[in-house]
C-alpha cells in the first residue's frame, strides 16, 4: 500500500467515522486495535484500563474456558444498577475470548479442564479459539462482533458470517474424546440472545453478565483475591456502589453444590443457559416458557403442554413433570445435539453433562405431578 | 485416524485465517441476511444454495425476493440444527423462493407487523417424517399478514402455521404431507379462503390453546371456499404435539376457539370425518391457565359440500367408534361431524355453545352428525350405558341454528 493510499483509506474512514450513525463502517478487521488484547504467540495479556472477571454461573458453550474483560474509557463513570447491566459509558469494550487447554496426547485436540486463573493465558497451554467483542458506541448502542484467531495465536480477524470449527475434545475422567463443530456464531446471532426486547425490531443489543449480581463474587487477580465489582471501582468511577458489601445481589455458583441448595442451583443455571431467549421479552417469548429467576408454575414449565416444539417434541407432553425428568421435555432438548429438539440453538454442539444431570436431579426432587382432574 | 484430525483442523483454521477471501454465492446470501438494515433488499438470484446455519433478519422494510418458488432454493440440507429463515419486523415481505430440509421450521417470523409471503414454497426431501422440521411457513405473535400463492409439503406438525397472531389472510396455498396442512392457533380474526388442502393428515385446524402469552384464546376465524380432500395421510407428529392427537382423515378440525364460521368449503373423502368440534377437555390434558376458555364456542358451519367421510375412522375416532360398541351404539360409520359433546360441569345445556349448522350437503345426510359424550367415555360406563354417544340423521335440534356472519378481515392492507 503506498502512502498516498495509506493516507486515503484514513481520511475515508475518518469522515465516515464522523457521519452521525454510521458506526459499523469503521468495525476494525483486527482484534488488536480495541487495544484490550495483546498476544506475542506465547501469551495473551491484557492492556489499556481493563479489568478481568470471570462468571460464578456461566453460559454452556461446548466446554470452552472463558476470559472475560471489561475495559472503559479512564476517569469514565459506570452506574450501578442493583439489576440488570450496569450502566457502562459510551467507548467501554467487553471482551470474551473462548479458548480450550491444549491436549499433550493428542496434537491439534483439547483437552477438558477448569479455567486456569489469573489475568493472561499460557498460549503454550492453552489455544485461542475466538474472541467476541461487545462495544458501546457513540450513539449508546451496543456493537456485537466476533474475531477467529490464528493458528499461532498471534492476531485474531473479524468474521461477520459466522464458522464452524471441526474440533476434538478429550475428557480425562471419563477417557472418552469427542469429535465436535465448535460453532462461532454469525453477527446476526449475536442479537438474537443479546437483545433488549425481541418483541420490537431493531431493539439494539446489550451484555448479560456484567450485572452486579454476576460481578459480585472473588477473582484471583495478579495482586490477590479482590471482588469484581471493587475491582471495576478501581478502573471506573463506580459511585453510587452501596457501601454495605452485603446488600449487594449475588448470583449462586449452579456448580458449586456447597454454596447453595438445588433449587436456587438449577434456577441459576436454567437462567444464564436459556433466560436471554425464554423471558418475556425474549426471542422465544411465544413458547410461554420463561426461565428467569422470577418465573414460577406453569411459566416455568411445571405441567406447562408445549405448543410449538414442532418435531422437538419427542413425544412428551410437558415441559417439565415433577418428579420425572425422563418425560421431561426441557431435559430432553437439553440432551438432543441436533435436529429441532436441540436446545440451546447457538452456542453448543455438546451435550452439558453436568448441566443435565444438575436439572434432572432438581426435577426429581419436585413434587406434584400432571394428570388433569 | 490423529493425523486426518489434525489435518481437518489445520485446513479450518487455515480457512479462518485467509480474511477477505471471496465468499461463495451462499456466503454472499448469508451476509445479505447479517446485514439487512431498514429498507433493505434481499435479491436471491436462480440456483439452489446449501447452508449449514439459519438465515436471519431484524430489521423493517425488508424485501426478501427470489426469481420463483421453483428457481431460487434455499437449501438447509447440512444444517445440524435451526430453522431455515429467522425474521422479525414491520414491513417484511417474502417472495418467489423455495426453503428445502430445514431441520427445524421453515421460514419463522415473529413478531411482527404487515407481512406479507407469497409464492414461498417450503418442503422436505422424501417420504413424510416425523423428523421433518415443526412448521413450514409459521408466523407467531404476529399483527396483519398475508400468505397467499405458497406451497408447503411435509411439515411434521403443521405446514402453514398461524399462531397467536391478529387480522390474517391465508388464500389460495396449496399444502399437502403435511400432519396439519393449514392451522390457526390462538389467533384473532383470520380469513383463510381459496386455499387446497389434501393428503395431509387433517387439512384445516382452528385452534387454541392453553399457557400462551401473546394471545390467551383465538377467536373469530372464517375458513371458506376452501376445497379440502384425501386428508388420511397416517398421523407422523410426535404424540406430545397437539396435532399428534389429530386423527387422520380429518377435513376441517375446530378445537376450544370462539368466533368460527366454516362455510363455501368442499370437504372430500376423509376416513375420520369431515369436520371435528370439540373442547380442549377432549385431549385429557390439565388446564392451570386461569384466562384459558376450553370450549369451543359460536360455531357456524353452513353451505359446505361433504363428501364421503368416516368410512375408516382412525386414531381417537377409531378408539369411539370401538368403544361405542360396548355402549350399545354401532357405528356402521363415523357421522360427518363429530362433537365431543363434554360440559365439563361448566355448562348446563349443549345448546349454550351455539354450535350451528345450515344448509350443508351431504353424501351420507343419514350419517350427519355425532354427539361423542367424550365426558363419559370409557368401558365400564359404557357397560352400564351411562356413556351416550348419539348419532343423528341430519341436524339435532339444539344444532339447527344460524349465527350472525363474522366480519371479513380488512386491516390486511395489501390484502385488498
Amino acid at each position: 500500500m503506498t502512502v498516498a493510499q495509506t493516507l486515503l483509506r484514513y481520511t475515508t474512514a475518518l469522515l465516515l467515522c464522523s457521519l452521525p450513525g454510521w458506526s459499523g463502517a469503521a468495525l476494525p478487521d483486527q482484534l488488536d486495535t480495541y487495544g484490550v488484547l495483546r498476544s506475542d504467540g506465547k501469551t495473551l495479556q491484557v492492556q489499556g484500563n481493563t479489568m478481568v472477571y470471570a462468571m460464578a454461573s456461566p453460559l454452556f458453550t461446548d466446554y470452552a474456558l472463558k476470559f472475560r474483560t471489561i475495559t472503559v474509557p479512564a476517569g469514565a463513570r459506570v452506574g450501578y444498577r442493583g439489576d440488570g447491566v450496569l450502566d457502562f459509558p459510551v467507548g467501554t469494550i467487553i471482551s470474551k475470548t473462548f479458548f480450550y487447554a491444549k491436549d499433550p496426547q493428542t496434537p491439534g485436540g483439547w483437552v477438558k479442564g477448569p479455567s486456569p486463573a489469573g489475568e493472561s493465558i499460557d498460549l503454550t497451554q492453552y489455544q485461542l479459539v475466538e474472541t467476541r467483542i461487545l462495544q458501546r458506541d457513540t450513539d449508546g448502542n451496543w456493537l456485537a462482533n466476533a474475531y477467529v484467531w490464528n493458528e499461532s495465536q498471534t492476531t485474531a480477524s473479524l468474521r461477520r458470517i459466522g464458522q464452524s470449527i471441526p474440533a476434538s475434545l478429550r475428557d480425562p475422567a471419563k477417557g472418552q474424546v469427542q469429535s465436535f463443530a465448535y460453532g462461532v456464531p454469525n453477527a446476526r446471532q449475536c442479537q438474537t440472545c443479546h437483545a433488549v426486547n425481541a418483541t420490537v425490531g431493531q431493539s439494539g443489543i446489550q451484555p448479560i453478565g456484567p450485572t452486579a449480581r454476576h460481578l459480585n463474587h472473588s477473582y484471583a487477580y495478579a495482586t490477590g483475591q479482590a471482588n469484581q465489582l471493587e475491582r471495576l471501582g478501581q478502573i471506573a468511577r463506580l459511585d453510587d456502589l452501596p457501601a454495605q458489601r452485603s446488600d449487594l445481589p449475588r448470583t449462586v455458583a449452579y456448580a458449586d453444590a456447597r454454596g447453595a441448595n438445588l433449587e436456587q442451583r438449577a434456577r441459576a443455571y436454567l437462567e444464564i443457559n436459556c433466560a436471554h431467549c425464554h423471558h418475556a421479552l425474549g426471542d422465544a417469548r411465544q413458547s410461554g416458557l420463561f426461565t428467569t429467576l422470577q418465573a414460577s408454575g406453569s411459566t416455568l414449565g411445571l405441567c406447562k403442554q408445549h405448543v410449538a416444539a414442532g418435531s422437538g417434541g419427542a413425544n412428551m407432553t410437558f415441559d417439565i413433570v415433577p418428579g420425572k425428568p425422563q418425560t421431561s421435555l426441557l431435559v430432553h432438548r437439553m440432551e438432543a445435539t441436533s435436529g429441532q429438539a436441540m436446545m440451546p440453538r447457538v452456542g453448543r454442539s455438546l451435550v452439558d453433562a453436568e448441566g443435565v444431570a444438575l436439572i434432572k436431579e432438581w426435577i426429581s426432587s419436585l413434587s406434584g405431578n400432571c394428570a388433569a382432574r | 485416524m490423529a493425523i486426518f484430525r489434525r489435518a481437518a483442523i489445520a485446513a479450518a483454521w487455515l480457512a479462518a485465517s485467509t480474511a477477505g477471501h471471496a465468499l461463495t454465492a451462499a456466503e454472499q446470501i448469508l451476509e445479505q441476511f447479517i446485514d439487512a438494515k431498514d429498507g433493505s433488499v434481499i435479491t436471491l438470484p436462480a440456483g439452489q444454495f446449501e447452508f449449514n446455519t439459519t438465515l436471519s433478519i431484524s430489521a423493517n422494510n425488508v424485501t426478501v425476493k427470489g426469481a420463483g418458488m421453483d428457481k431460487t432454493v434455499l437449501s438447509f440440507k447440512g444444517q445440524n440444527t435451526g430453522n431455515g429463515i429467522d425474521a422479525t419486523g414491520k414491513h417484511l415481505k417474502f417472495e418467489d423462493f423455495g426453503i428445502l430440509d430445514s431441520k427445524a421450521d421453515g421460514l419463522k417470523v415473529q413478531n411482527c407487523e404487515d407481512l406479507v409471503i407469497r409464492r414461498v414454497s417450503v418442503n422436505w426431501s422424501g417420504a413424510p417424517k416425523e423428523t421433518n422440521g415443526g412448521y413450514g411457513l409459521y408466523p407467531v405473535a404476529c399483527k396483519r399478514i398475508l400468505v397467499e400463492d405458497s406451497f408447503i409439503r411435509g411439515a411434521s406438525d403443521s405446514g402453514l402455521y398461524v399462531g397467536q397472531t391478529e387480522d390474517i389472510v391465508l388464500r389460495r396455498n396449496r399444502v399437502t404431507e403435511n400432519v396439519a396442512g393449514i392451522e390457526i392457533e390462538n389467533s384473532l380474526r383470520a380469513d383463510v379462503y381459496d386455499n387446497e388442502a389434501f393428503a395431509n393428515t387433517g387439512g384445516i385446524l382452528v385452534f387454541s390453546m392453553p399457557d400462551l402469552p401473546v394471545i390467551q384464546n383465538g377467536a373469530g376465524s372464517r375458513i371458506f371456499n376452501n376445497r379440502i380432500r384425501n386428508n388420511n395421510t397416517p398421523n407422523f407428529a410426535g404424540k406430545g404435539n397437539i396435532v399428534g392427537l389429530v386423527p387422520a382423515g380429518t377435513g376441517i378440525m375446530i378445537l376450544a376457539n370462539r368466533d368460527v364460521e366454516v362455510f363455501g368449503n368442499t370437504i372430500e373423502n376423509h376416513q375420520s370425518a369431515s369436520v371435528i368440534v370439540t373442547s380442549f377437555y377432549a385431549s385429557e390434558r390439565p388446564i392451570k391457565d386461569p384466562n384459558y376458555e376450553a370450549q369451543a364456542r359460536n360455531t357456524y358451519i353452513h353451505d359446505n359440500v361433504m363428501l364421503n367421510a368416516g368410512y375408516d375412522p382412525a386414531g381417537i375416532v377409531a378408539d369411539i367408534k370401538d368403544g361405542a360398541w360396548w355402549a350399545g351404539v354401532n357405528f356402521k360409520r363415523m357421522p360427518h361431524v363429530l362433537h365431543d359433546g363434554i360440559k365439563a360441569g361448566k355448562i348446563k345445556d349443549i345448546a349454550e355453545l351455539n354450535l350451528c349448522f345450515k344448509n350443508n350437503q351431504m353424501s351420507q345426510p343419514q350419517e350427519a352428525f355425532a354427539n361423542l359424550d367424550l365426558e363419559d367415555a370409557g368401558l365400564m360406563k359404557a357397560l352400564v350405558r351411562w356413556w351416550k354417544p348419539r348419532m343423528y340423521a341430519g341436524v339435532p335440534a339444539v344444532h339447527d341454528c344460524s349465527l350472525p356472519a363474522l366480519p371479513a378481515v380488512t386491516a390486511v392492507s395489501a390484502a385488498q
